[in-house]
């Protein structure tokens, strides 16, 4: 049996000295915290003040709007409790704008995902940083182009009878429709403009995750035997798992508010092919002056947008890896 | 695990570091903020602050205020006004509606406006909820002048207008401009192709076969232009028919009688016929009429200002609308609303009545449209600049009607767009398309 150490007392431990300056450097350690705690939330007050100012307000203030009926011009002011939220109900064009809406998000974010991963995969296996810097600048440029003037541009290109578009298709042969008046083609023509002008945020955002993986997991995968396709779906597709999430949400979030291509393209037809929900609360609340219905539209489109990423995320967890 | 402790003096300067960092940084979101908030408020007036003795005031208007003929009109104002200023503030964009939706959004957010042009899809807009002040007490201080005024209206322009756009008995536009409709062409496409020029009692199967001998594919000649909106649009074949869109109080729909289904297969058999661009495209109707690349096209006097830029109007002529049981075209009328919330409404009401006086009439034609004083139209220098065919759209005043103009005009008029086109392109029938428009257009109205 061994007997225990000899080990003097805790107290003993410390000299007196050192007992009297415990809490001082306890004292010291906790300013310390605070004050970089301080330094922390005064480092973020930028973006906290914008996000309090330009999303925490006006969601505070829709959410309160969505009760009450209230003409901008007039100034005519009530409350209104549900009744906005009862009308959604009853509302016989909604149930064709979240159609389209979701039709749209869905589309435009599953084109998004796999244009921009092939784009990304393209760029990165370039043997050029030439042609990498080149191809990068190309596919983003559309991005920073102004939606109003590509929305323009897009009118004149997919014009019935001058545009370019149905030009070169009747020189194959091709009667190209009337890509925007259309009911059947109003919506897709939609899909692929925007996925011209913002394919290229995907695109980087891919890019970067591409980047983002060790060449040595490539390096062992090749010497184990490796081929293209398995390296592929073995180490690149898991490895940007998070990024293929973010992006996903992204894109679905993004394309679900838009407005821009209705409002400017299309204006919301023909016969509401392309009125999306954005452009509805736009045609509600300030063509209508309905502000009241305009924000119970709002806050329904958050719920949507809310639940969809909920259901992204939870799903995530099946098909997501993050690298411990 | 090793700690290396700081350096007293580190630790030291380390803590003087966080306030002057904290304070850079609230400084920086000060800075951030107030960059945000940037653009400032609206021209601010800069008269002299006295409510009847001149000084700037804020007017808005659709469009581009830099134009020319605006900027012309603007001085010969200000000439013959010493001490009053015009500040025109543009709203840069191409509808009524969406005019209106961005007035209504710096209204609300406050902007500091004193008078706003508006037409007649937008007056009742804006008169019907108190945005504007009336003007029965203008008016009875200046009943001689206003009495001239309105002697010199055309009778049947004066009684619809009070009809439809005062509210509750009050007055709250006096109106400078008038529009109505014509079709006008281009002498040398019909001279190439052997067509003689509309006479002003033409019908619609005249125009028909005059279209079919203009149009030349070969060449990308098309005969006329379906113009995708409700007053060079559908209206002009409705009036012309004895048809309208809504019943002659603005109550109710009228827009699926037998006669507007005829209106609109006539329209619809142009594009079967393809004798006209095809709907929904962006076919620029001025450019190709310039240019020999369109007979015919719908429009009002404001052609004037349209075509300066392009030659403009000797090789024109207008035509009255061919008409089927009856002439008729609709009208619009332009006016100055004063808002209600101005402190230089004086002001305002000074700009107001130059444009309606005499001397104001003779400058509509540089704005590129119809004077409203029948004493003008008829004075030879106004009939002198008007292109040949031009007194048409005068006297289409006898016999034009108000364009729909009522509160809900900017979801009335989307819908009677996106209705038109569809039915244009053949993507509905006339009949399932204004049985459906005629719906809407209730629904709106019952709000």
């Amino acid at each position: 049996m061994t007997s225990e150490p000899d080990l003097p007392q805790r107290p003993e431990v410390l000299g007196s000295a050192s007992r009297r300056a415990l809490p001082a450097a306890r004292r010291r350690r906790s300013r310390q915290a605070r004050n970089e705690l301080i330094a922390g939330y005064a480092f973020a007050s930028p973006a906290l003040l914008l996000f309090a100012l330009f999303i925490g307000v006006p969601l505070v203030g829709t959410f309160v709007l969505s009760f009450t009926q209230w003409d901008l011009l007039s100034g005519d002011f009530g409350w209104v409790a549900a009744e906005n939220y009862a009308r959604l109900a009853t509302d016989d064009v909604l149930p064709r704008v979240l159609l389209n809406s979701l039709l749209f998000s869905i589309a435009t974010a599953t084109l998004h995902l796999i244009v921009g991963l092939l784009l990304a995969l393209a760029v990165n296996t370039a043997a050029s940083r030439f042609i990498q810097a080149w191809s990068t600048v190309a596919y983003v440029f559309p991005f920073f182009v102004s939606a109003g003037a590509a929305a323009l541009l897009a009118r004149y290109l997919l014009s019935p009878d001058f545009g370019p578009v149905n030009h070169y298709l009747a020189k194959v042969g091709i009667d190209g429709p009337n890509w925007l008046s259309d009911p059947v083609w109003a919506l897709p023509s939609l899909v692929v403009l925007d996925m011209w002008q913002t394919a290229g945020f995907t695109f980087l955002i891919f890019l970067v995750g591409l980047q983002g993986i060790p060449k040595e997991y490539y390096e062992a995968a090749r010497i184990d035997g490796a081929g293209t396709l398995r390296r592929f779906f073995s180490i690149t597709l898991p490895m940007i798992s998070p990024t293929t999430l973010f992006a996903m949400i992204v894109s679905f979030a993004g394309a679900f508010q838009i407005f821009t291509w209705p409002y400017i393209v299309t204006a919301g037809g023909p016969g509401g092919a392309t009125r999306t929900i954005v452009y509805y609360i736009y045609e509600k609340a300030f063509r209508g002056f309905d502000i009241g219905y305009g924000a119970a539209l709002g806050v329904l489109t958050i719920v949507i947008l809310a639940a969809v990423t909920v259901i992204q995320l939870v799903a995530s967890r099946r098909w997501v890896h993050y690298e411990r | 695990m090793i700690t290396i402790p700081l350096r007293r003096g580190a630790a030291r300067t380390r803590r003087r570091g966080l306030p002057v960092r904290v304070a850079l940084s609230l400084a920086a979101s000060a800075l951030l903020l107030s960059a945000c908030a940037g653009g400032g408020p609206e021209p601010t007036p800069t008269g002299t602050g006295s409510e009847s003795a001149g000084g700037t005031i804020n007017v808005v208007v659709l469009g581009d205020t830099t134009e020319p003929s605006m900027q012309t009109v603007l001085s010969d104002y200000e000439a013959a006004n010493p001490g009053y200023k015009i500040n025109p503030v543009p709203i840069p964009l191409t509808t009524w509606p969406d005019f209106l939706s961005v007035l209504q959004t710096r209204l609300a957010g406050g902007a500091d406006y004193d008078a706003v042009y508006l037409p007649t899809e937008g007056q009742l807009t804006l008169s019907s909820r108190g945005v504007l002040r009336a003007l029965d007490d203008f008016i009875a201080a200046d009943q001689e002048f206003m009495d001239d005024y309105y002697a010199d209206l055309p009778a049947g322009m004066l009684k619809a207008f009070n009809e439809k756009e005062n509210v509750d008995g009050s007055v709250y536009f006096a109106p400078h401009l008038v529009n109505t409709i014509g079709i006008w062409y281009n002498k040398a496409v019909f001279d190439a192709a052997g067509v003689a020029y509309p006479e002003a009692d033409w019908t619609w199967e005249d125009f028909r076969t005059a279209a079919k001998a203009l149009r030349d594919p070969d060449k990308g000649i098309y005969a006329f232009n379906l113009a995708p909106d409700l007053f060079q649009g559908l209206d002009p074949w409705l009036a012309t028919n004895g048809a309208s869109v809504l019943d002659d109080q603005w109550t109710k729909s009228t827009v699926s009688t037998p006669a507007a289904v005829e209106s609109v297969s006539f329209a619809r058999s142009l594009v079967e016929d393809d004798l006209v661009p095809a709907p929904g495209g962006t076919f620029d109707q001025y450019g190709a009429l310039a240019n020999g690349k369109l007979a015919m096209m719908g429009a009002g006097i404001w052609g004037v200002a349209s075509f300066a830029a392009l030659g403009g109007t000797d090789n024109f002529g207008i035509a009255p609308w061919p008409q089927q049981t009856r002439n008729g075209s609709p009208m619009g009328l332009g006016a100055f609303g004063i808002l209600d919330k101005s402190t230089k409404a004086d002001q305002a009401w000074n700009f107001v009545k130059w444009l309606i006086s005499s001397e104001g009439q003779s400058k509509m034609i540089t704005l590129g449209a119809q004077p409203v004083r029948v004493s003008t139209q008829n004075s030879p220098e106004y009939l002198a600049k008007l292109p040949d065919g031009g007194q048409h759209l005068d006297e289409a005043l006898n016999y034009a009607h108000l364009v729909v103009g009522v509160e809900q005009g900017g979801e009335i008029g989307a819908a009677i767009q996106d209705s038109w086109n569809q039915m244009l392109l053949g993507n509905v029938s006339p009949e399932d398309g204004l049985a459906e428009l005629s719906s809407n257009i209730d629904g709106i109205l019952a709000g």
